[in-house]
């Protein structure tokens, strides 16, 4: 993703709105930076990344924005919501992976974290994964596959995902309001044994 | 710890009858988490089972730190700002994960960093080859602060998600360097290796 800086002024206001009285240090009045980037799935919202580097590892708060609107990227569903109402994601074969892997990035399911991999980059733990050779997560990558079913205006997307110290084969269909729906989830390898309940 | 709790006293009405929160143009930007009572008192009687974590919370009385849990995701999951420290923590979670009790002991030892003095000079104050270095010792020592409270957990409870967690992080082979007792050279070739 390339990030670009924002005027100092414009930055400031905007940094400004974000900020929240009652939690002054999480915005760092130290040392904060605002970026953003393009997202290839909406036209005019874009992703506002507010870091804070006077923690280590620095600390950040991201943002959907489209310059009026800012909407905090807050491990909900909501954001997207009320995104979505001002600007329906566009999605297509080409868009369709990186939505999904961005949404899941920023969506906390109540099952836990599921990460939709593109890259072997994406799967953080593969170093010390067992069971797993960088080989097979790049030949799962490979096979992701991307459909559209033009009668329910639905991608159905089958990649592999990273979710609970498994890597799987999921198949995920999104709509117009893109809400994804995994329908069907196949174990490729166990890099770890399950944690017990906690 | 002391609990955010009255915070109204210092900044006036705050959520839902705050001007500023109930203008329309703040819809999306609430960081407040909904089980934040519940998750600060979990996070406090979990931390305690570890002696590290115990240590720090002992610390954190001592210093009357203040803990926030505000929304969010990802695994870098807390900042701190003087004697506060904030941790980040998905609305949907109702009782803390592996990670939310490491990041918990990490911003708590990042706290303990500042009281000793062990902070790095802002860019400009010092050489950047030194501020880098400081930059690496500190976060090394917060790692291995992790790995510390995370074999305390395992030893305890006999659950490897703590591992798991650390694995999640990126830090699994500190974490190893640690178990086998490396020395400071080999855990800053893990470190250096696995950053």
């Amino acid at each position: 993703m390339d990030w670009y800086s924002l005027e100092q002024d414009k930055a400031k206001t905007i940094i400004a709105r974000l900020r929240d009285e009652s939690l002054p240090g999480l915005m760092g009045s130290r040392v904060v930076d605002l970026r953003y980037a393009k997202l290839p799935f909406y036209n005019r919202f874009f992703l506002y990344r507010l870091t804070n580097y006077s923690t280590l590892p620095a600390f950040s708060l991201d943002f959907l924005g489209d310059g009026e609107s800012f909407f905090y990227l807050d491990g909900s569903n909501r954001p997207f919501s009320l995104v979505h109402a001002k600007e329906p994601p566009a999605l297509n074969v080409y868009t369709v992976p990186d939505y999904l892997a961005f949404y899941f990035q920023n969506v906390a399911t109540d099952e836990g974290e599921i990460l939709l991999l593109r890259d072997e980059r994406d799967f953080p733990a593969l170093r010390s994964a067992r069971g797993v050779s960088r080989a097979d997560v790049v030949a799962a990558i490979q096979q992701t596959e991307i459909d559209f079913d033009s009668e329910k205006n639905t991608h159905i997307v089958t990649a592999p995902l990273y979710y609970d110290g498994a890597l799987m084969r999921a198949k995920i269909e999104v709509g117009a309001d893109g809400v994804p729906n995994v329908l069907s989830r196949e174990m490729l390898y166990k890099t770890r044994e399950p944690a017990q309940a906690s | 710890m002391t609990e955010k709790g009255k915070k109204s006293t210092k900044a006036g009405l705050q959520g839902a009858f705050s001007a500023r929160r109930g203008d329309p143009s703040r819809l999306g930007l609430s960081y407040d988490h909904p089980n934040e009572s519940a998750l600060i008192e979990a996070l406090n009687a979990i931390l305690t089972e570890s002696a590290t974590g115990n240590r720090l919370l002992t610390m954190s009385r001592d210093y009357k730190i203040k803990l926030h849990v505000v929304k969010g995701t990802g695994p870098k999951g807390y900042t701190t700002e003087g004697k506060t420290l904030y941790l980040a923590i998905p609305p949907t979670r109702k009782k803390p994960k592996p990670v939310d009790i490491l990041n918990f002991g990490a911003g708590l030892r990042e706290i303990e960093h500042e009281i000793m003095g062990f902070a790095v000079p802002a860019a400009g104050e010092a050489d950047p080859i030194e501020i880098a270095s400081l930059v690496h010792a500190k976060f090394l020592d917060i790692i291995v602060h992790m790995c510390k409270i995370g074999r305390e957990m395992v030893e305890k409870n006999a659950d490897k998600a703590y591992i798991d967690a650390i694995e999640d992080l990126g830090h699994g082979d500190i974490y190893k360097a640690f178990l086998a007792e490396m020395g400071g050279e080999d855990l800053a070739e893990a470190y250096l290796q696995a950053e």
